[in-house]
């Protein structure tokens, strides 16, 4: 069956992203999983294409709230990269926030996808990769 | 209150052990360092340090269902300046002492680790 190759986690959650990368191998619907935790390090992962563990994610899954540079600043430097590498990424903003403004800047942002709140659940997970992909698994 | 309840975890890790193990482990490390940065960021008056942290536990309090701490870290959240001081400050002293208890609870239940009293 075919998989998605690879999904990147941004959170500096450790919680939350022990979870997330649990439910999404239980899936069992990526090849290759990465975890990031803060925007710069994912940010950095995504440009540096010597890394071995390189690979172009299907999905970023981005946090909102980080130190340093949270999930906003990472869409204004991501926003720079080239149209190649967008074009093939689906960004979905998973927070726990309880600003409705982040909830409507994600809404309005070209770079956004989706919006899903904490904790991501299989269910969404598998959604979402229905509605992006066409991609079904049990 | 700090009454833990693990159902979600245990579905989620199809109750597997030492999965579980690993993610109180970190649920008990992270949720302790936030405690105490809302508690120095009280102490401190830094409501800035006191709201990311209360912001940033928020998650691990679903996972767990301590939903009194969580509607007092979501007020601490929400807290735009010192003036309702008294309570501020018996939200903070709440969630400090209820999730400590959580997380002692947790490490000699759950974690079967044993703790050295002081």
């Amino acid at each position: 069956m075919k998989k998605l190759n690879s999904i990147l986690l941004i959170d500096d959650d450790h919680a939350s992203n022990f979870l997330h990368k649990m439910i999404i191998q239980r899936t069992n619907c990526v090849e290759h999983i990465k975890v990031c935790i803060s925007a710069q390090k994912g940010l950095d992962y995504l440009i540096n294409k010597d890394d071995p563990d390189y690979q172009i994610p299907d999905i970023i899954f981005l946090d909102i709230n980080m130190p340093g540079m949270n999930g906003w600043e990472f869409l204004e430097e991501y926003k720079l990269l080239s149209d190649d590498l967008k074009a093939k990424i689906i960004i979905v903003m998973l927070s726990s926030t309880i600003n409705p403004d982040d909830v409507l800047k994600a809404n309005e942002s070209e770079l956004v996808n989706e919006f899903v709140n904490k904790p991501l659940t299989r269910e969404t997970l598998l959604h979402l990769i229905k509605v992006f992909y066409n991609l079904e698994f049990e | 209150m700090g009454k833990y309840n693990l159902k979600f975890i245990k579905e989620l890790t199809s109750d597997n052990e030492s999965e579980i193990q690993e993610f109180l482990l970190i649920f008990c490390r992270d949720v302790l360092e936030a405690i105490n940065r809302i508690k120095a960021g009280f102490d401190q008056h830094n409501l800035d340090e006191m709201k990311f942290y209360a912001h940033k536990m928020k998650t691990s309090l679903k996972y767990l269902d301590l939903q009194d701490e969580l509607i007092s870290v979501i007020d601490i959240e929400k807290t735009t300046d010192f003036s309702n001081y008294s309570d501020l400050q018996n939200k903070v002293d709440f969630v400090y002492t209820s999730l400590q208890e959580v997380i002692k609870e947790l490490k000699i239940n759950e974690l079967k680790m044993e703790i050295v009293q002081e």
